[in-house]
């Protein structure tokens, strides 16, 4: 038998995942070399939220709708863009998302239990209908077309179980107008005016684009096949123009227009090829898409005519080097900044005649233990996020961030490596995200953070490239790959790396530990499963699959992703190489944080594979917190989160140590450490 | 006979009437604050027992006025025979307690079916006639109480202990009413004759007044126990009470936090994967499966031994359940006006169980509950309101509880463990199919705890056995600890027994005063009793010492009861039974010969017999 030489193979990694080191990473690197070192900020700064929680123009630019305060006392407020004043229109809310009716009258103010209009000049307010419930109502936009809103709920049959799907318009009056009624999922539409001209179903595995004449008749024009992508823009433009956001016939999503036979012109893309479309914007004079933004490598917009675009290039001028996103109105537009070293989101207000730009709601953030006023952190002061490539051993080309302590002398520093979760998710660029990696950086380590293959925004091929290998396969070595390119870019202490992560970035984690302990010296998992194919099989069985199954059957989607259920083979060599069928291999000290209530992870696999270690004796501290899900919304529990990560990459790889836990944090750690480790709780 | 009947009636008419008023206006204003109809067993003895006093305190004080010499002459001094005046006395008291206590009853039953929305079922029509008979069966105890001899005449309050104590339900329940009401009165009968105090004549009337009697020197024999119990739970040794319980017994096991009782389970397991297993549970959160009831829900009962209704806050309605339609009955709680019938299905099916109702599960929606009826869950769908069946364990067995775990459903049922997967619990078109069935390895009656660990590939199952530790109904304690793979494979991981914490002799404490009559009260509290499958043991024979301790007490009560008969005036038939009766029925019944036969020496007038 010819067996597989380790050093081999190191070489042949070495050799094709050499990064492609444009000059740009290396002048990044020598930018980030020459600033002033960070001051060390207090950890409870990096989990500040911010006041104002959504927002929403109006289409003719004259107001802002917000939402300000905490989960627990939140109001809604109005901006009014001429005088600048703010008014208040309610006082307590459970809100989460504000919208304007087309008319600009009315403000639409959906909390998790109802949706209801207020008006905006203080004439009255009504519950339009409930939401969620056994219909599962749900508030998809306002209606483009007139002052109504539109509602999806599913229909039941006598027996109280799902049958079908409806898509509704209420009136502001609160009279109600059912436009579509399918067996199938409605997943779309587009309105002529005010008449429903398309409609989207999911048909099997497919997603079906309906033409409805103005006779009412029905004619299927596009078919989009499982996983493919094509949202059908909600305005119909003069001259039957329907546009979609999809990647039929590529692999980006971009902006297509449907023509009535059902064939697809190609309208706008990434410029740089990389990326999906993320977010499109409305032209407010006639609905219709104006500006596309994209997440890719780099954040990055484009405008589709000449005077949007001059507008946008006026914008990108004073906002540079920042993601940007635009809520259109007539006389102004909403402009929503977020930058990679800019903690929190900051509001501009864009006078489209005068081309001036006025910051606007501009509240402080709040502590998130105790809601008092804070700061954001100074962005000068924060590591920026450096965009990094590298061609991983099979020649794909992958990408990823890496964040460098300012003024420190990055060969030297220990590197935490960062992994998302999902794996269907992604690191967006010029976002400061959570505070994990900033606070991270803040304490002297390189924060890499790959958007492996897999990950989203890449388009479609990129999303499907792993092909199911999800063990220590190839998406792993991805992450391998990434920071041996990283190392080699002479950017990270090669003998001090330590891997973090959540869900997916867990099991990555536990993946690292047990397959490249070489390379990695510690790990960080929150909620990891500890094989996922057991997981994804355990998923399976509860009520969680069907939250899964908004569009594809849950283990339609498994398989539309290489992970079929039903293939034995598949799942048999993905518990094979799974942490917890080789919890003999993991010798490295490992710090795990689960929940007790998570339905996406199942704590007993967390334990089961605990177990395991402690049984073997090896270094692992295990938190859970019996109450939290998949997410912990606690805020102590954050912190502590914060803290533990800290501390753990501190003893093993030798970053900053952090301040010691207080009171709280400390009875928190204390009531729910089921193993321990070496934990400093004063 | 109809003189006397009518001034005893003009004696007693007005108490008879204000207890009338009085009991209605109690019923009144109860009915305003609940549906007295739906009411659990602890009400109803509420009920029964302030009856049962009430004919307690009328037979002591009719009878107790006239038994005074003069009266009591005056009484018999008629051209009637003292039977029938005695059956003049009793159909005026019958008659007295019908109109205080059933007809009040009867009034309200009847304002319930034709005046509200509530459910009314032929069960709710027994109630009075129930009352009536509890109540006639104190009155029979009191009068008997005052015309007997003193030294036994509290024995017929063993039939008020036997009323209580019967586990039949409904119409089982007034026949055992009935015929403790038949033996009260037989036995008042017995005693009402002019040289009162005397003791029984004949076969029939000896066997009348003794087994009374009898019981009652058994019951006696139980209470001294229990009071012995108290006196040793005050001296801190008892093992329920020590501050250390008995090492290994099944009060440590009682007192162990579920974890605690799993790894105690699995201290002896060998198997390659018991190390892991220890460290899992270790870890893990010990999910206890709940039961919903101790006894199976009786179609006809006259009490409801689980609860009845539910309410959909949302569309105003309580729905209770009716035994006669055996579907629920819809009542809208604003107006209490009826509101529909809610059987299963679209066609609204009868429900094939008595039904309980619990919170809802996982996943179920606003309003949505839980409703386990014999083999089935049921889902109420507030949204439709519809009741959908969800799971059904085979024919034959029987949902006790449900409990989630993690994303699957555990259900308990009297014979095995189901898990179900949880994802389809609410969409799904048919019944859920279990994924695991693990059978019990014991009796259900027996079953204390069943507790459960999620592990990665299968669940921990720990089953404790104790619910009769200290009694002899059931097996000896133990603990089982079995492993369910995900495959379903079910391998016993590790069995323990647990010491009783108690001597033989406590433990069967109600069988060797008198097996004899430990047969008789088995047979008397489960007459017209329909077997509770649920309650089923897996009792042991009694141990060859017990029996052995018995047998000595059963001789020595045949030597006591030879010694004692040939210091009483018996015919030789008569000497020889009740010599046999103490050899059978041991010291209960040389107790009952030194009450009801009186000593030669003391009294030679009188001179007892058997014809």
């Amino acid at each position: 038998m010819i067996t597989f030489r380790p050093w081999l193979g190191a070489l042949f990694a070495l050799v094709f995942s050499m990064p492609i080191l444009g000059n740009d990473f290396q002048h990044d690197v020598r930018i980030e070399a020459a600033r002033a070192v960070a001051t060390r900020f207090p950890r409870e700064a990096f989990l500040q939220k911010p006041s104002i929680v959504a927002t929403a123009m109006a289409p003719d630019g004259g107001s802002v709708a917000f939402l300000r305060g905490g989960d627990d006392a939140r109001s809604v407020w109005i901006l009014d863009v001429a005088t600048g004043g703010e008014r208040m229109l309610l006082a307590h809310t459970e809100a989460t998302r504000v919208a304007w009716t087309r008319d600009s009258r009315w403000l639409v103010v959906a909390s998790p239990g109802r949706l209801s209009v207020l008006s905006a000049i203080g004439r009255g307010a009504r519950v339009l209908t409930t939401l969620s419930g056994p219909e599962a109502r749900e508030f998809l936009d306002p209606d483009p077309s007139r002052a109504a809103v539109l509602v999806r709920e599913r229909t039941l049959d006598s027996l109280g179980r799902p049958a079908g799907w409806r898509l509704s318009r209420i009136d502001v009056s609160g009279a109600s107008t059912v436009l579509d009624e399918s067996p199938q999922r409605i997943t779309g539409y587009a309105f002529a005016g005010e008449r429903l001209a398309y409609v989207q179903h999911m048909r099997d595995t497919s997603i079906v684009t309906v033409r409805i004449d103005a006779s009412g008749r029905r004619t299927d024009v596009l078919r989009c096949e499982v996983l493919r992508r094509c949202t059908l823009w909600p305005v119909v433009g003069e001259g039957d123009r329907v546009f979609l956001l999809g990647d039929v016939g590529g692999h980006l999503r971009r902006l297509q227009r449907l023509r009535a036979d059902g064939t697809l012109q190609e309208i706008a893309a990434d410029p740089d090829g990389e990326a999906d479309i993320d977010d499109v914007s409305a032209r407010p004079e006639d609905g219709l898409p104006a500006i596309l933004t994209f997440r890719g490598a780099v954040a990055g917009s484009t405008a589709l005519d000449d005077v949007t675009g001059e507008r946008l290039r006026s914008i990108e001028r004073l906002l540079p080097r920042h993601a940007l996103s635009f809520d259109t109105g007539r006389s102004h537009w909403l402009v929503v900044e977020r930058g990679g070293a800019m903690q929190g989101t900051r509001y501009h207000l864009f006078d489209t005649s005068t081309g001036r730009l006025t910051d606007i709601l501009a509240d402080a953030p709040r502590h998130a233990r105790d809601g008092r006023p804070g700061r954001w952190l100074p962005e000068d002061a924060m590591a920026r996020q450096l965009p990094f490539e590298w061609t991983a051993s099979d020649g794909m080309r992958l990408y990823g961030f890496v964040r460098i302590p300012p003024g420190e002398d990055a060969s030297r520093l220990p590197v935490a490596v960062l992994v998302h979760g999902g794996p269907w998710n992604h690191v967006d660029p010029d976002e400061f995200g959570a505070g994990y990696s900033a606070f991270l950086a803040n304490r002297g380590y390189v924060v890499f953070e790959p958007n492996f293959r897999g990950s989203t925004g890449f388009g479609r091929d990129y999303l499907l490239a792993p092909h199911g290998d999800f063990g220590n396969g190839r998406v792993q070595r991805d992450i391998e790959e990434g920071v041996h390119a990283l190392l080699d870019a002479g950017v990270g202490d090669a003998d001090r790396v330590a891997m973090v992560g959540a869900s997916f970035g867990g099991y990555a984690t536990l993946l690292a530990l047990t397959w490249q302990s070489d390379l990695f010296k510690a790990g960080v998992a929150f909620v990891p499963p500890a094989d996922f194919a057991w997981d994804l099989t355990w998923i399976g069985r509860t009520s969680e699959a069907n939250r899964l199954s908004r569009e594809l059957p849950y283990e339609r989607w498994m398989a539309a992703m290489s992970l079929d259920l039903a293939d034995p083979a598949a799942m048999r060599r993905l518990h094979a190489q799974s942490p917890l069928s080789n919890a003999w291999r993991m010798k490295r000290p490992l710090l795990m944080i689960a929940g007790g209530r998570d339905q996406r992870v199942a704590l007993r696999g967390v334990l089961g594979y605990a177990a395991n270690l402690h049984r073997l004796g090896r270094e692992v501290t295990l938190v859970v917190d019996p109450d939290a899900g998949h997410v912990n919304e606690r805020a102590v529990a954050s912190e502590v989160g914060f803290y533990l990560m800290a501390d753990m990459l501190h003893r093993h790889i030798g970053g900053l140590a952090d301040d010691a836990p207080d009171a709280e944090m400390a009875g928190y750690i204390e009531s729910n450490t089921l193993l321990r480790r070496a934990i400093a709780t004063k | 006979m109809l003189d006397i009947a009518r001034s005893e009636w003009m004696r007693y008419r007005w108490w008879f009437l204000a207890c009338a008023l009085a009991h209605v206006l109690v019923l009144v204003f109860f009915n305003r604050l609940v549906d007295l109809g739906q009411q659990p067993l602890n009400v109803y003895r509420l009920f029964a027992g302030v009856y049962a006093l009430a004919g307690l305190l009328l037979g002591l004080h009719q009878m107790g006025t006239w038994r005074r010499p003069n009266q009591w002459l005056n009484l018999l001094h008629r051209p009637l025979a003292p039977r029938r005046i005695a059956i003049a006395l009793l159909a005026t008291a019958g008659a007295g307690l019908a109109v205080s206590v059933a007809l009040p009853t009867l009034a309200t039953v009847a304002w319930q079916a034709w005046g509200t929305a509530r459910v009314v079922d032929p069960r709710h029509v027994m109630l009075p006639l129930g009352g009536w008979l509890i109540a006639l069966c104190g009155y029979a105890a009191g009068a008997y109480g005052m015309l007997a001899n003193r030294r036994y005449a509290a024995s017929a309050l063993v039939l008020l202990c036997w009323v209580g104590a019967a586990h039949a339900t409904g119409i089982g329940a007034i026949g055992v009413q009935l015929l403790a009401c038949a033996c009260g009165i037989a036995m008042v009968l017995v005693a009402f004759r002019p040289d009162l105090g005397a003791p029984p004549r004949g076969f029939l009337s000896t066997v009348l007044v003794a087994l009374p009697v009898q019981v009652g020197v058994y019951v006696g024999i139980l209470v001294l126990a229990f009071l012995a119990e108290l006196l040793w739970i005050m001296l801190g040794t008892h093992p329920a009470n020590m501050v250390t319980p008995p090492r290994g017994g099944y009060t440590e096991t009682e007192r162990m936090a579920p974890r605690e009782r799993m790894l105690a389970g699995l201290a002896g397991a060998t198997l390659a994967d018991a190390p892991l297993w220890r460290e899992q549970v270790a870890l893990s959160e010990v999910h206890a499966m709940g039961r919903l009831f101790v006894d199976l829900p009786v179609r006809g009962a006259m009490s409801n031994g689980v609860d009845a209704e539910f309410d959909d806050a949302d569309a105003r309605v309580r729905w209770t359940f009716s035994h006669a339609a055996m579907r629920y009955q819809g009542r809208n709680m604003a107006d209490g006006r009826a509101a529909g019938t809610l059987g299963i299905g679209a066609d609204g099916q009868a429900f094939a169980a008595i039904p309980t109702v619990t919170d809802p599960l996982p996943g179920m929606g606003h309003g949505d509950m839980t409703i386990v009826a014999g083999n089935t869950l049921y889902r109420y769908v507030a949204s439709v309101r519809r009741v959908v069946p969800r799971i059904a364990l085979p024919e034959g067995e029987y949902l006790l509880g449900i409990t989630s775990v993690g994303g699957s459903l555990v259900a308990q049922g009297d014979k095995a463990v189901y898990v179900f997967d949880g994802r389809h619990l609410v969409d799904g078109d048919g019944l859920l199919a279990p994924r695991q069935r693990i059978a019990i390895p014991g009796a259900p009656g027996d079953l204390t705890r069943a507790e459960l660990v999620e592990a990665v590939d299968g669940y921990l199952l720990s089953f404790t056995f104790t619910w009769h530790a200290s009694d002899m109904r059931g097996v000896a304690p133990y603990q089982t600890v079995l492993w369910v793979s995900d495959a379903g494979k079910v391998v016993p991981v590790a069995t323990r027994t647990m010491g009783s914490d108690y001597p033989l002799l406590h433990r069967y404490r109600s069988w060797w005063p008198s097996p004899a009559l430990y047969v008789v009260r088995e047979v008397a509290t489960h007459l017209f009793a329909r077997a509770d499958p649920i309650q089923r043991t897996d009792a042991p024979p009694v141990p060859v010492q017990v029996r052995l301790w018995a047998a000595m007490g059963m001789l020595a009560s045949l030597v006591a009861g030879a010694w004692m008969v040939r210091r009483r005036r018996l015919s030789l038939p008569a000497a020889v039974a009740w010599t046999a009766a103490c050899g059978l029925i041991g010291p209960p019944a040389v107790v009952s010969l030194g009450l009801i036969v009186p000593a030669a020496e003391r009294d030679t007038a009188s001179v007892p017999a058997i014809a």
